[in-house]
């Protein structure tokens, strides 16, 4: 086939100024299992001869993929010469080796070696490997700190072909399906790999190939796998089984289970075994399954790759016509395909920024695609692999995409031209000051003051998560995470702590000391001593409450599951929806939370960070104004998938807002229009996302580092030089 | 100085000499037939068992049930440089069959079984499901029903199975039964000494 190199470099100015700057992609399928990149800003034109290959390294035959973790790289490898099976730490910038995990083990090549993809939270990385050892090993050295064997463990049997499964992070767990006649499914604490659950496996259903897919289904939380006899759920909560379909796939099943909107599940596979779309439901707890639509692999189905769902539509690469990518609406019907177009064979794909970008899986022909639900539309193409077999996952992190065929991985730069540079210059190293733009000098001065809850604290250390901040009127601060609330003095002291029934994500105080946390599917109310008075129970409206605020006798909450704030009374009672009501239905939370604050007027400030500004609403739901826009050359501006994700006020109007990706704050004057200062450049986790912020009276600024789990303050200039704990200005 | 030759060398080049002319009238006879008539051999590219692309399609077994002879003149033939000699060959099992104790497909896809194996190179006792196995095809068993060939189409198997036409056997008619019924015109008259000659 011949070369498609028609593609000229036409990059606009807007594109030029972009900036690409995303979520890493820590596992199989990205951060949310959904093969989807919150990364923006991506060309849709690539230069004369493709995109710039950064670096490329050998591998082991196979399709062995990358996960990518705080500009690492992570890969399962393995040396038919020394026998050894390998995970593999790489620079994402450069491919140059960090450290290596190595084990003597004999594995053939079986349709060729390597075939999975490790998971990464930083920490801890995760790695099943094709004789069924799970190992954990530290992010930073390499070093294992613990391991399981399917097959001791859990009387699993290697599986045809090996190991297959891709390992799931979940919070502060990992999940597995061993397969075994011992366990199905089991959870395993990160840290120790204690376990927290596990699934019985009566019908002794064996080992396959699919990985395990978070899923949320009638309401509750689950995960999905498939064996040879049939999908099935089982309760992220507690390990029961949920529900399984009987259906019969054959030899291998190397997709995973697709949840399709709220209570879908797609499932296909290939060696003839079709496609079918479950409808779940959920009747006091039990699931009833019935199947919308069952095709045949003449009609449709995928034969290794897990399909994409976009807009209420279904893309992946059929085994028709030796691979064609096809658009499906939910109820099977074909809407586009690539027929007489191209052909992908078993390549792979991901989406990002309303883009697919896919490979031929025989020639190693890399296509760029528009995500779309009309027609199959292609915007460019480059030979970037030689082939054969250019089947393992895509990763895309930074505008760097990291692709492979049978015996070499490849990092391309297919984000913006301008975005090395750019994304170097805004880096945590130092701060650009917007003079050297052109812009107006920064009219305030912040500087770190302190630390509350740090490594150095003796107590109110948080272990797990920090999530969300709060003050009450004596600028005492509340903090929840892990599954604690804690109360330190405006000192930073430790002052009292209690316990939540589950982890908090926001927390708030009324003027009468009533503390509000909310958690995934309820919001616990509790006096000013912690003693707990109510719990809010509703699972259709607190999906999971990421913000609140106390608005005289009313409380605001923010539930992320369904992109919008509730308006409740202090009783409890609903009132009213704000922010639902719009063209998306809600905010865009690629980062997966909501934020907002309310100001002296009563006036809602939400973030909306998928649109790059903050939306003011009225507490009936009216959309009153709003500020903030996109931009990357303009330090004012906010960039990435989505930003900003946090915002407070301070008593003098000043809008203090929290951004990730080179995370940071930003302070701005009343009307949240003029950039006044840049903080904490050198503060903060480099993979802080989500960072909760409050100002005190003072003007302080508590922003959560939700990495290393402890609280910056940082003051202006003029409160910096006042001992903590002692109120001189009153605003 | 040459020496004069003797009446054995001279016998000997004249048997040599004999014997070339012979080949060479033998060659020129063969390649005169084969230009005249050709030899029937079927197509992979275009049989709808072996044709990449064509999935979900009802297997044809016309090369089997067609042919004059009592069993087709058209065998399955394992290419054993492409085979990947899985444990779970989805031309050996029938993979629609129910699943057995073992894990295993609990019935064979050939009709005859005519497919055998056996375990070959390292055999790791603790991981029998990557031992590999060798596939031999009876030919004695075969009648070119062509299942195996569309159960190891890629990208489910390697396209390491295919049907040809065996030469010893086929009566070469002139107009052969099989031909005139092939759906795809993959059992083809060909003239290959000239067309491989052009290309």
């Amino acid at each position: 086939m011949p070369v498609k190199q028609a593609w000229v470099a036409i990059v606009c100015g807007l594109m030029a100024c972009a900036v690409a700057v995303g979520d890493d992609w820590p596992q199989f399928r990205g951060p949310k299992r959904d093969n989807i990149s919150s990364e923006t800003g991506l060309p849709r034109t690539w230069p004369e001869g493709g995109p710039k290959v950064l670096w490329s390294t050998g591998v082991c035959q196979g399709y062995a993929a990358a996960a990518i973790h705080g500009g690492r790289v992570y890969i399962n490898d393995y040396s038919e010469e020394a026998t050894e099976w390998y995970v593999r730490c790489l620079r994402l910038a450069d491919g140059e080796e960090i450290w290596r995990f190595k084990e003597s083990k004999r594995i053939r090549p079986n349709h060729a070696i390597t075939r999975t993809v490790p998971a990464v939270d930083g920490k801890y990385v995760f790695s099943l490997d094709p004789k069924c050892i799970f190992h954990c090993l530290d992010a930073e050295t390499g070093r294992e700190l613990w391991r399981k064997s399917l097959v001791k463990d859990y009387q699993a049997k290697i599986p045809p072909w090996y190991n297959g499964q891709c390992p799931l992070i979940e919070s502060d767990r990992v999940i597995i399906a061993p397969g075994g006649t011992e366990a199905l499914m089991v959870a395993l604490k990160k840290d120790t790999g204690e376990e927290l659950w596990r699934t019985p496996n009566p019908g002794k259903w064996p080992l396959a190939h699919s990985s395990v897919m978070p899923a949320e289904i009638g309401g509750v939380k689950q995960y999905l796998w498939c064996t040879l006899f049939g999908p099935l759920g089982v309760s992220a909560e507690t390990g029961e089984l949920l529900w399984f379909y009987p259906r019969k796939f054959n030899i291998a099943v190397a997709p995973s289970p697709l949840a399709v909107g709220k209570d879908r599940v797609l499932m296909t596979a290939g060696y003839d075994a079709g496609s079918v779309m479950l409808q779940l439901r959920n009747e006091a707890g039990r699931f009833a399954v019935e199947p919308i639509f069952d095709r045949t692999s003449a009609e449709w189905s995928s034969d290794v790759h897990t399909p994409i769902v976009f807009e209420d539509h279904i893309i992946g690469v059929s085994r028709k016509k030796r691979g064609l990518l096809t658009c499906l609406d939910l109820d099977g019907n074909t809407i586009w395909d690539s027929q007489e177009k191209a052909s992908f064979e078993l390549g792979s794909y991901l989406m990002a920024d309303g883009l697919i970008y896919i490979l031929e899986g025989k020639t190693g022909m890399l296509r760029l695609v528009e995500a779309n639900t009309t027609e199959y539309r292609e915007l460019a193409s480059a030979q970037v692999l030689d082939g054969h077999d250019v089947w393992g996952p895509l990763a895309l992190s930074n505008g760097k995409l990291v692709v492979r065929d049978m015996t070499k991985m490849v990092c391309l730069d297919v984000g913006p031209p301008a975005s090395a540079s750019r994304v170097e210059r805004l880096g945590i190293e130092g701060c650009e000051s917007p003079e050297a733009n052109g812009e107006e000098p920064i009219k305030a001065n912040y500087r770190q003051v302190a630390v509350i809850a740090g490594a150095d604290a003796k107590r109110g250390r948080f272990n797990e998560t920090l999530n969300g901040l709060a003050l009450d009127s004596q600028d005492r601060l509340y903090a929840v995470g892990d599954s604690v609330v804690r109360v330190f003095s405006p000192a930073g002291e430790l002052l009292r702590e209690w316990t939540t029934e589950r982890p908090g994500y926001a927390v708030a105080v009324a003027e009468d000391g009533t503390v509000y946390v909310g958690q995934a599917g309820q919001v616990q109310v509790f006096d000013k001593e912690g003693k707990l008075r109510a719990t809010w129970r509703d699972a259709e409206r607190l999906g999971v409450v990421t913000a609140i605020g106390v608005v005289g006798d009313e409380v605001v909450l923010a539930d992320a599951k369904d992109r919008c704030l509730r308006r409740y009374d202090r009783q409890g009672q609903f009132i009213n929806n704000i922010g639902k009501d719009n063209r998306m239905h809600g905010f865009l939370i690629p980062n997966g939370a909501v934020d907002f604050t309310v100001d002296a007027q009563g006036v809602i400030h939400a973030a909306n960070p998928g649109r790059h500004r903050v939306e003011k609403y009225t507490l009936e739901g009216k959309q009153v104004g709003r500020y903030g826009r996109f931009g990357g050359s303009d330090l004012a501006g906010f960039t990435g998938c989505c930003n900003p994700t946090n915002i407070a006020l301070a008593k003098n109007g000043r809008v203090v807002v929290t951004v990730k990706a080179d995370p940071h704050v930003k302070v701005f004057d009343a009307g949240g229009e003029k950039l006044l200062a840049i903080v904490g450049r050198e503060a903060f986790d480099p993979n802080c996302k989500n960072m909760d912020v409050v100002v005190d009276s003072r003007g302080r600024i508590y922003v959560a580092d939700t990495v290393r789990l402890q609280i910056c303050v940082f003051a202006p200039e003029e409160a910096a030089t006042q001992p903590a704990g002692e109120k001189t200005v009153k605003p | 100085m040459s020496e004069e030759p003797t009446r054995r060398d001279v016998l000997g080049h004249a048997v040599r000499g004999t014997a070339l002319l012979g080949l060479g009238g033998l060659v020129a006879f063969l390649i005169r037939k084969a230009d005249a008539e050709g030899t029937w051999r079927i197509d992979c590219d275009k049989c709808v068992n072996s044709r990449l692309g064509a999935v979900g399609e009802e297997v044809c077994d016309l090369c089997a049930s067609e042919c004059v002879l009592a069993l087709s003149a058209v065998r399955a033939v394992n290419d054993f440089s492409k085979c990947g000699r899985c444990y779970i060959c989805p031309a050996y099992f029938d993979i629609k069959s129910a699943i057995n104790a073992e894990g295993l497909p609990s019935q064979k896809l050939c009709p005859r079984d005519a497919i055998k194996r056996e375990p070959i190179g390292w055999i790791d006792e603790d991981d029998p499901a990557n031992n590999f196995y060798e596939y031999t095809i009876d030919e004695e068993l075969c009648d070119g029903c062509g299942k195996c060939v569309m159960g190891c189409k890629e990208p489910a198997g390697l396209s390491s199975i295919r049907l040809e036409v065996r030469h010893n056997l086929c009566l070469d008619c002139n107009r052969c039964t099989i031909a005139s019924v092939c759906p795809d015109e993959a059992y083809e008259r060909r003239m290959w000494p000239t067309e491989e000659a052009a290309g």
